[in-house]
C-alpha cells in the first residue's frame, strides 16, 4: 500500500507541554483524511510539522514514502490557520508570486486557478478587501498552484457561506476523484467533513485517540445498542468477557454496543441475571458529531 | 534559488513602501539642498558668499550622508518588507513548499540589500542634481574620482551592513511594529547610547568605531581620517557577514507561524 503521509511517534513539545504526543498516522494515497479535534487539541501543530513550519521534538515523518522532506514538500499544497495572502495585491498578483516561486512558465495557470475557485470576476480588487470566504478560496488556489499531489487544509470552510462551503466541497471531491489528490483536512463542521472524508483521525490533548474509515464510522453510527445500567463498571467487564469488546462507555455511564445488535434480549438477560439493573436498552443512531462528542469524554 | 529571488523581486516591484521610501530618499536630498540655499540667502550677502565658496553638490552629499535619515528609511522599509511576511502569514506558503530555508533567507537579504542600494542611489543622484543646479558639482576641484568612489562605495557597504542587520532583526522578531521600533532604535538611538556609554568606559576606546553609524559618519567626507576607510570596510563586512550567518542559522531553526 502506498502512503502519502506516514508519521511515527511524532511529538511537539512547547514549554514542557506536549502539543502533539507520539502521533502515528498513515494516510493512504487518494484518501481524504478528516482530522478532528477540539481547539488546541494539536491538529494545527501536527499539520505545521508535516508542512515544515515547525520542527518535531521527536518522531519521524515520511511523505510519499520518502524521508527527503524538502523535496517531497514540493508536492504539497497547504493552507494552515488563517488565509496567508498579500493584502495589497489582487488575486491574480497573489497567485503570480507563487507561479514565479515555483518556476511555472505558463502564465495561463494563474487565470485558470482564479477561475477554478470562483474569483475570476474580482478584477483589480485588492485581497485586503475580500470577504473571508474569498480569502479562503484564494488560499485554496494558492495551495493548488504547482498541481500538488497532497493538499493539507486547516479549517478550509471557515468563513464560507453555505454556497461557498458546497463549492469548496465539490471542488475538493472533484480533485480527489479526478486527479487522485490526497487530502488531509481539519474542520469543526463535522457534518461537512463526513460528506467528504474517507478516513478519520481524532486527536485529543495531543494524542491520537481513534482512527477509523468512513465505512467503520457508518457501521458504528448506523446501528448501536445504548444501555443504561446502575453499575456501568460491572456491566463493562461483563460485556467485555461475555458478549463483545466492541463498545464504548460514555461519560454519563451509558454503554454503547456496536455489534450483537440482534441479541438485545440476551444481553438484557445476561446483565439482569448478574445483578445489574437495566433501566434502558434501546437501539440508537449517531452521526460523526455525536460520535466525536462521545469520544471526547468516553474513551473505550 | 533563482525562482525565489525572482519571486522576491516581483513582491518588491509591487511593494508601495519601497517606492515611497525611494521617493523620500530622493526628496530628502532635494529638501536639504533647498534648505541650505534658503539658509544662505537669509544670512545676507557677505556671510552667504563665504558659505557659498565652500559648498557644492559633493558637500551636500557629505552633509546628508552624515545624518541618520537614510538608515531610518531603510529600517522602515526592510521591517515592512520582511516582517509583513510573518504578519500576513505568507512566509508559511514559501517554507511549506519545501524551499531551503537558507536560500529563502539569502534571497530576502539580497533583494532587501539591492532595494537599500537603490534608495541610496536615488538619494545620491538627487543630491548631485540639486547640488549641481544650485552650486555646481565640484566648482573648486576638490574631489578626485578616487575619493568620490571611496565615499560612495564605503557608504554603500555600510548601508548594506545595516540592511543585513535589519533583515536579521525583522526575521527574528516577526512583528512589523516591533521590527520597526528596534531597527529605528538601532539606527537612531543606539549611536546616542554608545556616546553615553563612552563616558562610562572612558577615552581608552571609542565605542562608535565598532558600530555601523559611527563609521558612516566618519566616512561621510571626501577626506576621511587615516585608517578610517579600512576600519569602515572591516566593520561593514563584519556586520554584513555576521548578520547573514546568524540570521540564516536562526531562520533555519525557527518555527514559522
Amino acid at each position: 500500500m502506498e502512503y502519502a503521509v506516514q508519521t511515527r511517534d511524532l511529538t511537539k513539545v512547547f514549554a514542557g507541554r506536549s502539543a502533539v504526543n507520539r502521533v502515528s498516522v498513515s494516510i493512504r494515497q487518494g484518501d481524504i483524511y478528516g482530522f478532528i479535534g477540539e481547539n488546541g487539541a494539536g491538529k494545527t501543530t501536527f499539520m505545521r510539522m508535516l508542512c515544515g513550519l515547525a520542527r518535531p521534538t521527536r518522531g519521524t515523518i515520511q511523505i510519499f514514502g520518502s524521508d527527503e522532506l524538502e523535496k517531497q514538500r514540493r508536492r504539497i499544497g497547504c493552507t494552515i490557520e488563517s488565509p496567508a495572502i498579500y493584502p495589497a495585491l489582487t488575486a491574480e498578483e497573489n497567485l503570480e508570486v507563487y507561479r514565479i516561486l515555483l518556476g511555472i512558465s505558463s502564465k495561463e495557470v494563474v487565470l485558470q486557478l482564479v477561475g477554478f475557485v470562483g474569483l475570476g470576476n474580482v478584477g483589480k480588487k485588492k485581497a485586503r478587501d475580500f470577504s473571508l470566504g474569498m480569502k479562503q478560496r484564494l488560499m485554496i488556489a494558492i495551495a493548488l498552484m504547482g498541481s500538488p499531489d497532497l493538499l493539507i487544509l486547516d479549517e478550509p470552510m471557515n468563513g464560507l457561506d453555505p454556497m461557498g462551503i458546497k463549492e469548496v466541497r465539490d471542488l475538493l471531491l472533484a480533485l480527489n476523484k479526478e486527479k487522485g489528490l490526497t487530502i488531509l483536512l481539519s474542520s469543526h463542521i463535522l457534518d461537512e467533513l463526513s460528506r467528504m472524508a474517507t478516513c478519520y483521525g481524532i486527536i485529543h490533548e495531543g494524542n491520537l485517540i481513534d482512527e477509523f474509515s468512513a465505512e467503520a464510522l457508518e457501521q458504528r453510527c448506523r446501528n448501536n445498542l445504548r444501555i443504561v445500567v446502575d453499575d456501568p463498571h460491572k456491566a463493562k467487564e461483563l460485556l467485555a468477557t461475555a458478549v463483545s469488546s466492541n463498545f464504548d462507555v460514555l461519560p454519563d455511564g451509558v454503554l454503547v454496543v456496536y455489534d450483537h445488535l440482534d441479541e438485545a434480549a440476551a444481553i438484557n438477560q445476561l446483565l439482569v441475571s448478574n445483578g445489574i439493573a437495566v433501566s434502558a436498552l434501546a437501539p440508537g443512531e449517531q452521526n460523526l458529531e455525536a460520535y466525536f462528542m462521545d469520544k471526547m469524554g468516553g474513551k473505550r | 534559488m533563482i525562482d525565489i529571488i525572482r519571486s522576491e523581486f516581483y513582491k518588491l516591484a509591487k511593494a508601495r513602501s519601497f517606492f515611497i521610501c525611494l521617493a523620500l530618499c530622493a526628496a530628502l536630498a532635494v529638501f536639504l539642498g533647498f534648505a541650505i540655499q534658503m539658509g544662505v540667502a537669509a544670512r545676507g550677502s557677505s556671510d552667504g558668499a563665504a558659505i557659498l565658496s565652500d559648498i557644492s553638490a559633493l558637500v551636500l552629499l557629505e552633509q546628508t550622508l552624515g545624518q541618520p535619515f537614510l538608515p531610518t528609511l531603510f529600517a522602515i522599509f526592510v521591517s515592512l518588507f520582511v516582517s509583513s511576511e510573518f504578519h500576513n502569514g505568507t512566509m508559511k506558503n514559501c517554507v511549506s513548499k519545501g524551499f531551503n530555508r537558507i536560500q529563502i533567507y539569502l534571497a530576502k537579504l539580497l533583494v532587501c540589500g539591492l532595494a537599500v542600494l537603490a534608495m541610496y542611489a536615488a538619494h545620491v543622484i538627487a543630491a548631485f542634481i540639486v547640488g549641481s543646479v544650485l552650486w555646481g558639482f565640484d566648482p573648486y576641484g576638490l574631489a578626485t574620482v578616487s575619493n568620490v568612489a571611496t565615499l560612495l562605495l564605503s557608504e554603500g557597504l555600510l548601508f548594506l551592513a545595516y540592511a543585513a542587520l535589519f533583515v536579521l532583526v525583522s526575521l527574528w522578531l516577526r512583528s512589523v511594529g516591533a521590527s520597526i521600533a528596534v531597527n529605528i532604535c538601532a539606527s537612531y538611538l543606539f549611536p546616542t547610547l554608545l556616546m553615553a556609554a563612552n563616558y562610562i568606559v572612558g577615552d581608552t576606546v571609542t565605542l562608535s568605531d565598532y558600530w555601523i553609524s559611527g563609521n558612516i559618519s566618519a566616512l561621510a567626507t571626501l577626506s576621511p581620517e587615516p585608517g578610517a576607510v579600512v576600519q569602515g570596510i572591516v566593520v561593514g563586512l563584519a556586520y554584513l557577514i555576521g548578520s547573514t550567518v546568524l540570521g540564516s542559522l536562526l531562520f533555519r531553526r525557527q518555527d514559522i507561524r
